[in-house]
C-alpha cells in the first residue's frame, strides 16, 4: 500500500508543480519517491488483505515498471513542454506518475474490483497521454480511437466480472472454480479485456494506430509500462483458474498474435509501427508462457517483460533522438546514424539485438526461456509456429541492425540534451548489466 | 422472500445480457462519437444491472459497492471523452468518427 500512496502524492505534487516554490527539487524528489516507492514494499511484505496482496509477483513487475517510469519521467524531463517552452511539463510527469499507480496496482490485487479500478487508474491518464501533443491530428485521433476502444474493453472486462460473480457469488478468483457456463463465460470475458491492454490479437487494431500517433517519448514508456502490468495481472489470473477453461482459447490467440504481429511488422516503412506490431508479436510469445502454468511461468513472463521494457525503451529513446534531429519516424531516418552518433547507435544495436534474441542479450534468454517451456509443455505444432515467428522477427529487426551504417540521408552530428544523455547512459547500464548478470532476474522466483 | 426474489435470476440474465449486446452493437454501428459515448454508457448499466441483481440473490452487499465504484469510474471516463470530443470538434467542426480515420497501415 505504502508505494500506491507515495506514487499518488508525487502525482499530486506534480499536478501543482506549475505553482510550486523550488522546482529544481522536482526531480529528484520524484525519483526519490520511486525508490522509497519501490522499498515501501519490502516494509508490509507479504501483505495479504480481501482487497490486496503484495507479494512477490506485485513487488518484482512493481519494480520493473518503478524503473520504467523512472527512466521516462528523466527523458520527458528534459524533453521541456511539448510545445517547445523550456519548463518541464508537469502535467504530463504527473499524469505518468499516476499511470504507474494503476500499473502497480495491477499487479498487487486479490479482489476483482480492485483489478478493474487498476487497469482504469492505468488507463485513464493514457488516454490523455496519448492526445497531449494537440497540434498534431495524429495523436488526437489516436487518442480518440484509444479511448473509444478502451472504453468498450473494459465494458467486456466489467461484463465478465459480473458473470462470473453471477456465477460463483464471489469476486475473488480461485475461491470458487466456475463450473456453471456463466461463470467461465466470465472468466474468458475477463481474460479477454486485460488481453485487450496488451495488445492480444484478435484485440490488437488499436496498437499500431496509438504507437504512431502517440508523442514518441510517450509511445516508449506506455508500450513497456502497459505490456509488463498487463501480463503481470494476467500472471496474477491465470494461475488461479482452472485450465480448461481458458487453454485452448490462449493458445488460439497466442498463434495468431505472434503470428499477425511478425507478418504485419515485415512490410512497415513507418518505424514506430513497425515496432508496435512487433510489440504485438511479443505479447503473442509471452502468451505462450501460460500454456500450461507451471512453477517457471512466472521467471520466464517475469524475465520476457523486463527485457522487452528495456529493449522497447531504448529503441523509442533513440526514435525519440532522431525526430528531435529533424528526421521523420522512417526506417530510412536510420541511414548514417553511426556517422552521426556513436553511442546512440550503440543503444540502438544492443536494444534491436535484444528485441530479436541475439545472444548474449536478456531477449535472447527470454526466447530461450519461452522455447523451454513450449518444449516441455509437449506441443510439436506450437513449437515449429514459435520457432518460424522468432526467424521472421530476426529478419526484419535486422534490417534495423543494418541501416544505421549505410550512407547517410544527413551528416550533421546528433546533440543530446543532458537529461536524454542521463537516460541513454542508465539504459546502456541496465543493459549490460542485464547480459552480465541475467541470475539476478532470473532467481527472484 | 423477497420482491426481487419472485423473479427468476436467469431474466435478470437475459435481460442484462440483451442490454449488453445492444449497446455493443451502437458502439460498432453509430457514426456519431457521442452516440458511441451513450452506447458505452449503456453496457455499463448492463452490467451494474446484473451486479445489483445478483448481489440480491447472494444477499452480498460487495455487488452493490461494486456498482458506485462502476459510476465514479464512467463519470471519469465520460470526463476525459468528453475532452477529446472537444478537441476533435475544434479541429474538424465535427464529431462523426468517419471524418477520423488518417492511421491506417
Amino acid at each position: 500500500m505504502y508505494s500506491i500512496i507515495i506514487l499518488t502524492v508525487l502525482g499530486i505534487i506534480g499536478m501543482l508543480g506549475d505553482m510550486l516554490p523550488l522546482k529544481r527539487l522536482f526531480l529528484p524528489v520524484t525519483l526519490l519517491g520511486f525508490a522509497l516507492a519501490w522499498l515501501g514494499y519490502f516494509f508490509e511484505f507479504p501483505m495479504h488483505t480481501s482487497l490486496f496482496s503484495f507479494d512477490l509477483i506485485s513487488m518484482c513487475f512493481g519494480g520493473v515498471m518503478l524503473v520504467i517510469t523512472g527512466i521516462s519521467v528523466i527523458t520527458v524531463y528534459g524533453y521541456g513542454s511539448f510545445k517547445h517552452g523550456s519548463e518541464p511539463p508537469y502535467t504530463v510527469l504527473a499524469l505518468m506518475i499516476f499511470a504507474t499507480a494503476g500499473g502497480l496496482l495491477m499487479v498487487a490485487w486479490s479482489h476483482l474490483m480492485m483489478l478493474f479500478l487498476a487497469i482504469e487508474i492505468l488507463s485513464i491518464p493514457l488516454y490523455v497521454l496519448v492526445g497531449s501533443q494537440g497540434d498534431r491530428k495524429a495523436s488526437q485521433e489516436a487518442s480518440l480511437k484509444y479511448f473509444l476502444l478502451g472504453a468498450v474493453a473494459s465494458c467486456i472486462f466489467l461484463f465478465g466480472m459480473a458473470l462470473y460473480y453471477a456465477g460463483t457469488g464471489s469476486f475473488l478468483l480461485g475461491a470458487v472454480h466456475p463450473h456453471s457456463l456463466v461463470g467461465s463465460a466470465g472468466v474468458l470475458l475477463m481474460i479477454a479485456g486485460v488481453c485487450f491492454k496488451a495488445g492480444v490479437v484478435p484485440f490488437h487494431s488499436w496498437v499500431p494506430d496509438v504507437y504512431e500517433g502517440a508523442p514518441t517519448v510517450i509511445t516508449g514508456w506506455m508500450a513497456a509500462l502497459v505490456k509488463v502490468a498487463a501480463f503481470g495481472a494476467l500472471t496474477k489470473m491465470v494461475g488461479s483458474l482452472s485450465y480448461s477453461v481458458w487453454g485452448l482459447e490462449v493458445m488460439g490467440m497466442a498463434v495468431l498474435t505472434m503470428t499477425l504481429g511478425n507478418v504485419l511488422a515485415v512490410q512497415q516503412g513507418s518505424l514506430k509501427r513497425l515496432l508496435a506490431y512487433s510489440g504485438i508479436a511479443h505479447a503473442g510469445y509471452m502468451l505462450l508462457v501460460f500454456l500450461p502454468v507451471t512453477e517457471t511461468s512466472i521467471t520466464t513472463v517475469f524475465f520476457y517483460g523486463a527485457s522487452y521494457a528495456l529493449g522497447t525503451l531504448g529503441v523509442f529513446t533513440v526514435i525519440h533522438i532522431l525526430e528531435q534531429s529533424g528526421l521523420s519516424a522512417t526506417v530510412d531516418a536510420l541511414r548514417g546514424l553511426f556517422k552521426r552518433n556513436k553511442t546512440v547507435t550503440l543503444l540502438w544495436c544492443l536494444s534491436v539485438l535484444s528485441l530479436a534474441g541475439i545472444p548474449p542479450l536478456p531477449g535472447f534468454f527470454a526466447k530461450l526461456l519461452v522455447l523451454m517451456h513450449v518444449v516441455k509443455a509437449h506441443h510439436s505444432g506450437l513449437l515449429w509456429v514459435t520457432f518460424l515467428n522468432f526467424l521472421v522477427g530476426v529478419y526484419y529487426y535486422f534490417r534495423l541492425i543494418l541501416y544505421p551504417f549505410t550512407g547517410g540521408l544527413s551528416e550533421e552530428s546528433v546533440v543530446l540534451s543532458v537529461w536524454q544523455k542521463v537516460g541513454v547512459v542508465i539504459l546502456l547500464i541496465l543493459t549490460w548489466g542485464a547480459v552480465l548478470f541475467p541470475e539476478f532476474l532470473l532467481s527472484v522466483f | 422472500m423477497t420482491y426481487l426474489e419472485t423473479i427468476p435470476s436467469e431474466w435478470y440474465l437475459i435481460l442484462s445480457a440483451i442490454v449488453f449486446c445492444i449497446g455493443l452493437c451502437g458502439v460498432l454501428i453509430r457514426r456519431n462519437a457521442m452516440s458511441v459515448l451513450m452506447c458505452i454508457e449503456m453496457m455499463l448499466n448492463a452490467v451494474m444491472l446484473l451486479l445489483v441483481a445478483f448481489s440480491g440473490y447472494y444477499r452480498d452487499f460487495s455487488a452493490q459497492i461494486a456498482v458506485f465504484f462502476i459510476m465514479i469510474v464512467a463519470a471519469a471516463e465520460v470526463a476525459v471523452g468528453l475532452v477529446i470530443f472537444s478537441m476533435m470538434f475544434k479541429k474538424t467542426s465535427s464529431i462523426d468518427l468517419d471524418d477520423w480515420g488518417h492511421l491506417k497501415g
